[in-house]
């Protein structure tokens, strides 16, 4: 219990320490974060997924559906606050994810990988067909209110939006660590080692993997509608293999031991590929491929082993964590 | 080898030999492949992405491990293409996809399926 208010007060502060970043720092520093934790909440839900020995290549398509809840609803409907259409974009992704979740259930490594890559694909064809709902140009978006509160310039609308993307995205991080720490969460990480060994322990895979592969589409569909409404535009390249690509890159990038990992990896990428296109412009895709196989060669447990290891330096360990015991020696055990 | 890495280094077998091998001949392949698509085509820089997503949709439906499997999962993908390209344009976008999500749905570990060991 102390473990998990001591979370939602690191949470609290994460929240307050970005929102004051976001005063102090440029503006366009404030839309690229902004864009970057949109990206992050989705690779944290692949991160999710993960634990659990599963990878999904087709995680664009929640993040699409979450992108087009939020476009068609402020196009059709007329909803312009940006928390609602938050929300019906994590519904509409979840709502989702429960219908094709029996389908994927059967599947594991290569064939959910390819599946779910399928599905999403699948997704961008019709999208791109159907021109009641843009076709290849898709939709744009305007500017959204926040709950009954209409910014009054540009900048006040991107930090506004900065604003409600961080406290999303501490709600998100605090909530998956409380999650991974949970019971199911530790059953996710004994799924990924031996499926057969967790059922013959008496817990049930399926419903593990079932609740991962849920949070993943909701945070999918909430980073979608976020992206949606920073970038105002949305269009069926959200469901693009290429995007699906980038969150799992961003997820083996940040690797699994540390949720922070995911929105700090995710930043450096958004801020090296701004950089390198500014700079670069010719050659940005180069100057990107050499930044991720430096990490790869360097990091190849993702960045979050960074914290991983200082841990273990310091002594202090966590269950999950610790490398396995070493066998008792066999006089002793006799 | 692939069911159990450090079981096949304990008995001897040189695991990141085998790998290196197996990488190389893997290279040597999609080159040839290359080398005999380029005068068919033109060729430019982005050249690889829609391969390797077809060669991935191949290896599935076929079979992991497969090798005949994979001949006849590259006939099926590319019969599939050309004939949604003639038959419904609107389709040859995702005809791939469809294809292999519908064998997978039938067959779930690919057309020639190996037997899989259980580990307990």
């Amino acid at each position: 219990m102390a473990g998990r208010l001591g979370i939602l007060a690191a949470a609290l502060a994460a929240f307050a320490a970005l929102a004051l970043l976001g005063r102090v720092l440029p503006n366009w520093f404030v839309l690229v974060a902004t864009l970057a934790f949109a990206k992050g909440l989705v690779a944290l839900g692949l991160v999710v997924l993960m634990r659990g020995g599963l990878v999904s290549f087709g995680q664009g398509i929640f993040f699409c559906a979450g992108a087009y809840a939020a476009g068609l609803a402020m196009r059709s409907l007329g909803v312009d606050d940006a928390v609602l259409l938050l929300i019906l974009g994590g519904v509409a992704a979840l709502i989702l994810g429960l219908i094709i979740a029996p389908l994927l259930a059967g599947y594991r490594g290569i064939f959910f990988a390819t599946l779910t890559l399928a599905l999403s694909m699948i997704a961008y064809g019709i999208l791109d067909k159907t021109y009641s709902l843009g076709g290849s140009d898709g939709i744009n978006l305007h500017e959204p209110s926040f709950l009954g509160y209409h910014p009054p310039t540009p900048q006040a609308v991107s930090y506004a939006l900065y604003a409600l993307t961080s406290l999303v995205t501490v709600i998100a991080a605090a909530l998956c660590r409380i999650h991974f720490d949970s019971l199911r969460g530790l059953l996710s990480l004994a799924a990924r080692d031996n499926e057969i060994r967790v059922e013959y322990l008496g817990a049930s895979v399926r419903r593990v993997s079932g609740v991962n592969f849920a949070i993943a589409a909701l945070l999918g569909g909430v980073g979608g509608a976020l992206s949606a409404l920073s970038l105002g535009h949305i269009d069926p390249d959200f469901t693009f293999w290429t995007t699906s690509g980038e969150f799992v890159f961003l997820a083996i990038l940040s690797g699994y031991a540390s949720v922070t990992a995911v929105f700090v990896s995710s930043v450096i990428v958004e801020l090296v590929r701004s950089f390198s296109s500014q700079y670069f412009p010719n050659t940005w895709q180069g100057a990107l491929g050499i930044f991720l196989l430096l990490v790869i060669l360097f990091l190849p447990q993702g960045l979050g082993s960074l914290v991983q290891r200082r841990r273990r330096s310091q002594g202090e360990s966590e269950g999950e964590l610790k490398p396995a015991p070493a066998p008792v020696p066999a006089e002793t055990s006799q | 080898m692939i069911h159990d890495r450090d079981m096949s280094g304990a008995m001897g077998v040189n695991v990141n030999r085998v790998f290196v091998l197996a990488f190389t001949f893997g290279v040597f392949l999609a080159a040839l492949g290359g080398a005999f698509t380029a005068p068919k085509i033109s060729v430019q820089p982005g050249i690889s992405i829609s391969v390797i997503l077809l060669s991935f949709a191949v290896v599935v439906i076929g079979g992991l491990g497969s090798v005949e499997g994979a001949a006849i999962a590259a006939l099926i993908v590319g019969l599939a293409r050309s004939a949604a390209i003639h038959l419904m344009p609107w389709a040859e976008l995702f005809i791939v996809y469809l294809v292999m999500a519908l064998v997978l749905a039938l067959r779930p570990e690919g057309l020639f399926q190996r037997t899989t060991l259980r580990k307990i």
